[in-house]
C-alpha cells in the first residue's frame, strides 16, 4: 500500500505538479480537502454559536447568581465589634476570598472616600484600582457595575455595622469572636445569612448569636461600610475564551487526526483504483502482464474485475495476433523466397531463350551463307548451262563441218578417184578442204576451251555444293541447340508454374490469417469501447484508465488498417502472380510453338541437307563426266589436228605428187575413214554433252528446290527468332512480374514486421517463458 | 476540476445514420449473442439476453428508427440502464466515445427526419458528421416504461423457465431477420 505523504502533498499542491503530472488534483487530496474545510466551518459555526450562547449563559448565571446574593444579603450586615483593623479584617476575610472563588473584595468605609482594604486574589491585578464607590440607595447597597481597567465587575457588597457597645453585650460578642475567631469567617457568615434567610421565611430562628445581634432591634448599629466582593465578567470572559481555545485546539486536533484517518481510510479504499491507474501506465507503456488484484463487492471491484478481464482477453489477442503474425512473417519469407526462386527460374529461362537466340542467329547466319552459296550455285549452274549450251552448238556445228568435211572427203575420195586429172580443180578442192579442217581445228580448240570451262564450272558446282551441305550441317545442329534450349526453358517455365501456384496457395493461407486477426482486432475494438465506458464511469480516477482504451482502440483501428493494407496487398500479389502465371502459361505455349516451327525447320534443313548431298554427288558426276569429256575433246582435238596436219599433207602431197592418185585415195579413204572416226566421236560428244546438259538442268531444278527450302529455312528461322524474342519478352515481362511480386511481398513483409512491432510492444508473457 | 460541463457519449450507427447517447446511461457493449424470445412479452421488447448471469430484455433500435434490419459482425448491443434496470438495444456498429460539450448540440431540426423528434436531444456536428444526440428517457414512452415494469417479475420467472428449456425456444437472429 503506497500512501502519500501529506506534506508532499502540500508541496505537491503548493507548486501545481499534480497538474504537471496530469494526475491533476488527486481525489483523495480533494475528497478529505472538502470534507475538512466542511468540518471546518461547520465547527466553527457551532464554536461561535455555543461560545455567545455560553458567554450569555454564563453572564446571565453571574448576575442571577449575584442577585440572589443582593437579594438575600441586602438587609444583612457584618457586625464589627471593636475597630477593626487590617490585620483582623485581612484574617477575617481572606477564607472569603478563598472559598468564595471571588476575584475582589473590597473594604468601603462610609466616612472614607477610599477603600479601607482592598485585596485581590490574583496578585497581578493589584494595580487595578477601583475608583469608584458603590451606589448607596437608602443606605442600600445596590449591585454596579464598573468598568475597571477594561473589566466589568459585578459587585456584591455587605454592609458593616459597628455597634455601640454597651459593656455587656460587647464582651459578649468578643467572645463570641474569641470563641469563634479560627472558625467564623465571612462566609459562614453569609452562609448563615442566607440560611437565616431561609430559616426567616421557614420560621426558624435558631441562627448563631451574630444574627441574634443582628435581629436585635434595640441595639444601636451604626453602618461603617461595606465589604464589596465579585467577579469581573472579564475573568469570565476569560475563562470563557481559555475554553473556547481549548475547544477550538481541541477541534483542529480532532480534525488533524479525522484527515489522518480519512486518509489512511481512503487511501485503503483507493488502493484498488491507485493499482488500477499504476496498471494503466503499465499497459499503457505496453506491458500487458500487470494484473490488479482485488477482492471486493463495490463499483470498484467491478470496475477492477472487467479491468481484469480485459486486460487477460487483450493479453490473449495480443498473443494470438503476435503468433499470427510471427506466422504471416513466416508465411512472407516463404513468398519471399519462392518468387526469388521464381525469379531466379526466369532468370535462368531469359539466359536459356538468350543461349537459344544467340544459336538461332549462328543458324541465321549459317543459312545466309547456304543461301548465298545456292545463288552462286545456281549462277555457275546457269553459267554451266549456257556453256554447255554453246558447247553443244558448238558440236553441232562441228557435226555439220564433219558433215561436210565427211561429204567433202567423200567427194574429194570420189573426185580423187574420178577424176585425178583435175589438178585445178583438186587445188581448189584441198585448199576448201583445207579451210574446212582449219574451220574444224579451231572449232574444236574453240570446243577443249568451253570443255575446260565447263570442268571448271564443275569444279566450282561441286566446291558449292560441299560448302552448302556443310553449312547445312552446321544449321542442322544449331536447330538441335535451339531445341534443347527451348526444352530448357519449358522445363523452367513448368518450375515456374509450381511455385506460382505454391504462391497462390500461400496468398489465400495469408487470408485466411489475416481473417483471424482482423475478428482479434473487432474483438479488441469492443473491448475498448467498453473500457472507455467503464473509465468514464469512474469519474477522474478512470482518465488513465481511458486513455489506455483510446490507445488500444487505435491499435485496434491500426491493425484493422494494416489488415486492410494486407488484404489490398494479397489480393495485387495475387493478380501479379496471376498474371504471372498467365505469362508464364503464354510463354510456355510459345516455347511449344518455338520447338515445332524448330522441329520444322530441322526437317527442312535435313532435307537441305539429303538434297545438298544429292547436289553434291551430282556435280562430283558431272565433274567426273566432264573431266572425261574434256579428254574425249582433247582426243577429238588431237585427232582433228592430225586431220588438219593431215590435209596439209594431202595437199603437198597432191601439189607434190599429183600422180600419186592411189596414194592419194587410199590416204583419202583413211582419211575418209578417220572423218568417219571423228565424226562418231563428236556424236559421241554430242550425246555426251547432252548428258552434261540434262545433267546440269537436273542440277539447276535441284538447286532451284534448294533455294526454295532455303527461303522456306530461313522463314521458319526468322519465326523461331521471332517465337525466342517473344519468349524472351515473357520471359522479362515474368521476370518484371517477379519483382513486382517480390516488391510486394516485400511491401507485405513490411507491413507484417509493423504489425509484429506495434503488437510485440506489449508484453504479454513472462520474460523466461519468452 | 477542468470541464464540468462535457459529458462523454458513445457513436454508434443505425442504418446509415450516427446517433450519440450519453455515457452515464450506458452499462457496458457487447456482441450481438443469442436473443431469446419470451412468451407474453410486449410486442416492442424482441427478447431477452443473458448476460454473465443477468437477464436482459432486448429492444431493436433499428425497429424504433426505421432503419433495414440486418445483423453482421458489426452488430452490437447497448445494455443501458433504464430506471436502475437492465435494457439491450441493438446497433448497427457502435464507433466512438467522444466527449462531447453541451454547447455542440444544436437544436434538432423538426423536418426532414426519419424519427419522431421526441427521441431527439438535438443534433451534433463534428467532423462534417452529422450525429443526433438521443434523449435516454424519451427512447421509451412512459406506457411501455409500465409496461417494462409490469413484465420485470414475470420476466424473471419466464426467463428462468426459458433458460430450463433453451433449445426448444431458442429464436436466433435470423428468425427475427426473416
Amino acid at each position: 500500500m503506497k500512501v502519500r505523504n501529506p506534506l508532499r502533498v502540500l508541496y505537491d499542491l503548493a507548486t501545481g505538479s499534480f497538474l504537471d503530472k496530469g494526475l491533476r488534483f488527486g481525489i483523495r487530496a480533494r475528497f478529505i480537502a472538502l470534507v475538512a474545510v466542511m468540518f471546518f466551518v461547520f465547527a466553527l459555526v457551532l464554536f461561535f454559536t455555543f461560545s455567545m450562547r455560553i458567554r450569555n449563559i454564563f453572564v446571565e448565571e453571574l448576575y442571577s447568581r449575584v442577585n440572589v446574593q443582593v437579594e438575600y444579603l441586602s438587609s444583612y450586615g457584618i457586625v464589627l465589634v471593636g475597630n477593626p483593623n487590617q490585620e483582623n479584617l485581612a484574617s477575617l476575610l481572606k477564607p472569603v476570598l478563598d472559598d468564595k472563588d471571588l476575584e475582589y473584595l473590597t473594604v468601603q468605609s462610609v466616612r472614607a472616600d477610599e477603600p479601607v482594604f482592598s485585596r485581590f486574589k490574583d496578585v497581578k491585578l493589584r494595580s487595578v484600582i477601583i475608583d469608584s464607590k458603590p451606589t448607596f440607595v437608602d443606605q442600600q447597597f445596590t449591585q454596579s457595575e464598573q468598568a475597571v481597567g477594561g473589566l466589568t465587575i459585578i459587585h456584591t457588597a455587605i454592609p458593616i455595622y459597628q455597634q455601640s457597645v454597651q459593656m455587656d453585650g460587647l464582651d459578649e460578642i468578643e467572645t463570641l469572636f474569641e470563641e469563634e475567631s479560627l472558625g467564623f469567617t465571612l462566609d459562614e457568615a453569609l452562609e448563615a445569612d442566607m440560611d437565616l434567610g431561609y430559616d426567616q421565611e421557614a420560621g426558624d430562628l435558631g441562627g448563631g448569636s451574630l444574627d441574634a445581634e443582628v435581629g436585635n432591634e434595640d441595639a444601636e448599629q451604626e453602618l461603617v461600610g461595606w465589604i464589596l466582593y465579585g467577579v469581573s465578567t472579564g475573568t469570565a470572559l476569560r475563562q470563557i475564551s481559555r475554553v473556547n481555545y481549548e475547544s477550538i485546539t481541541m477541534t483542529i486536533g480532532f480534525l488533524i487526526v479525522m484527515i489522518l484517518v480519512m486518509w489512511i481510510l481512503i487511501a485503503m479504499g483507493f488502493v484498488p483504483l491507485v493499482r488500477m491507474a499504476e496498471a494503466s501506465h503499465t499497459i499503457a507503456a505496453g506491458d500487458l502482464r500487470a494484473n490488479v488484484d482485488i477482492d471486493s463487492d463495490d463499483e470498484i471491484g467491478d470496475l477492477a474485475q472487467s479491468f481484469n478481464r480485459m486486460v487477460d482477453r487483450m493479453r490473449n489477442v495480443i498473443e494470438r495476433v503476435q503468433t499470427t503474425s510471427k506466422r504471416m512473417q513466416m508465411v512472407a519469407h516463404q513468398i519471399d523466397a519462392a518468387s526469388e526462386q521464381v525469379r531466379a527460374g526466369g532468370t535462368a529461362q531469359s539466359e536459356g531463350i538468350e543461349d537459344s537466340l544467340r544459336s538461332l542467329e549462328s543458324l541465321n547466319a549459317s543459312i545466309k551463307e547456304i543461301s548465298d552459296n545456292v545463288n552462286l550455285l545456281t549462277e555457275s549452274a546457269e553459267e554451266s548451262s549456257a556453256s554447255v549450251y554453246e558447247l553443244n552448238e558448238t558440236i553441232k556445228e562441228v557435226d555439220s563441218n564433219m558433215e561436210h568435211l565427211s561429204g567433202a572427203v567423200s567427194s574429194t575420195v570420189q573426185i580423187i578417184n574420178e577424176t585425178s586429172e583435175m589438178h585445178k580443180q583438186n587445188v581448189i578442192s584441198i585448199d576448201n578442204l583445207r579451210q574446212g579442217t582449219e574451220e574444224t581445228a579451231s572449232s574444236m580448240s574453240q570446243i577443249d576451251s568451253s570443255i575446260n570451262e565447263i570442268r571448271d564450272h564443275s569444279k566450282l558446282s561441286a566446291d558449292t555444293a560441299r560448302g552448302m551441305f556443310e553449312e547445312a550441317q552446321t544449321g542442322k545442329s544449331a536447330v538441335d541447340q535451339t531445341i534443347s534450349g527451348l526444352d530448357a526453358i519449358r522445363i523452367f517455365s513448368e518450375e515456374m508454374n509450381t511455385v506460382v501456384g505454391g504462391l497462390e496457395n500461400k496468398g489465400s493461407e495469408i487470408s485466411k490469417i489475416v481473417e483471424v486477426i482482423y475478428d482479434v482486432a473487432d474483438q479488441t475494438n469492443l473491448l475498448a469501447l467498453n473500457a472507455s465506458i467503464i473509465a468514464a464511469q469512474a469519474g477522474d480516477k478512470g482518465r488513465a484508465f481511458a486513455v489506455v482504451a483510446m490507445q488500444i482502440k487505435e491499435l485496434s483501428n491500426r491493425t484493422v488498417d494494416s489488415i486492410q493494407q494486407i488484404n489490398r496487398l494479397i489480393s495485387s500479389m495475387q493478380d501479379e502472380v496471376g498474371r504471372a502465371s498467365e505469362s508464364m502459361r503464354a510463354g510456355n505455349r510459345t516455347v511449344s510453338d518455338g520447338v515445332v516451327v524448330a522441329q520444322q525447320a530441322g526437317d527442312a534443313l535435313s532435307s537441305i541437307l539429303k538434297k545438298a548431298e544429292d547436289v553434291l554427288m551430282t556435280s562430283q558426276q558431272i565433274e567426273r563426266s566432264t573431266t572425261e569429256h574434256a579428254r574425249g575433246a582433247h582426243q577429238v582435238r588431237q585427232a582433228t589436228d592430225q586431220i588438219r596436219d593431215m590435209v596439209g599433207q594431202i595437199q603437198s602431197n597432191i601439189q607434190a605428187q599429183e600422180e600419186k592418185n592411189s596414194v592419194l585415195r587410199d590416204s583419202a579413204g583413211k582419211m575418209k575413214n578417220i572423218s568417219i572416226h571423228v565424226k562418231g566421236t563428236t556424236r559421241e560428244q554430242a550425246a555426251g554433252s547432252r548428258l552434261i546438259k540434262e545433267s546440269i538442268e537436273k542440277m539447276t531444278s535441284m538447286v532451284h528446290e534448294i533455294d526454295q527450302r532455303v527461303t522456306e529455312q530461313r522463314t521458319s528461322t526468322s519465326t523461331v527468332v521471332e517465337s525466342a524474342i517473344q519468349v524472351r519478352g515473357v520471359a522479362d515481362q515474368t521476370v518484371d512480374h517477379m519483382t513486382q511480386l517480390d516488391e510486394v511481398v516485400n511491401i507485405l513483409g513490411e507491413q507484417i514486421e509493423l504489425l509484429t512491432e506495434v503488437v510485440g510492444d506489449f508484453i504479454v508473457q513472462q520474460r523466461s517463458h519468452e | 476540476m477542468a470541464e464540468v460541463d462535457t459529458l462523454q457519449a458513445a457513436i454508434f450507427r443505425v442504418g446509415r445514420e450516427r446517433f450519440a447517447l450519453n455515457i452515464k446511461h450506458i452499462r457496458e457493449i457487447t456482441r450481438l449473442e443469442e436473443i431469446t424470445r419470451v412468451p407474453s412479452m410486449p410486442e416492442f421488447v424482441e427478447g431477452v439476453m443473458e448476460l454473465r448471469g443477468q437477464i436482459i430484455p432486448i429492444v431493436d433500435l433499428r425497429k424504433r428508427l426505421d432503419a433495414d434490419i440486418e445483423n453482421n459482425r458489426q452488430t452490437r448491443i447497448i445494455v443501458s440502464r433504464i430506471d436502475r434496470k437492465p435494457l439491450g438495444l441493438v446497433v448497427d456498429e457502435v464507433t466512438d466515445v467522444w466527449e462531447v460539450s453541451p454547447d455542440e448540440i444544436n437544436d434538432s431540426p423538426s423536418v426532414g427526419t426519419a424519427f419522431q423528434p421526441s427521441f431527439l436531444r438535438g443534433v451534433l456536428k463534428r467532423d462534417d458528421h452529422i450525429v443526433f444526440f438521443l434523449k435516454f428517457s424519451e427512447l421509451l414512452t412512459s406506457t411501455e416504461k409500465a409496461r417494462m415494469d409490469d413484465i420485470a417479475s414475470k420476466k424473471k420467472a419466464a426467463a428462468a423457465k426459458a433458460k430450463a428449456s433453451k433449445p426448444a425456444r431458442k429464436a436466433t437472429k435470423k428468425k427475427d431477420a426473416s
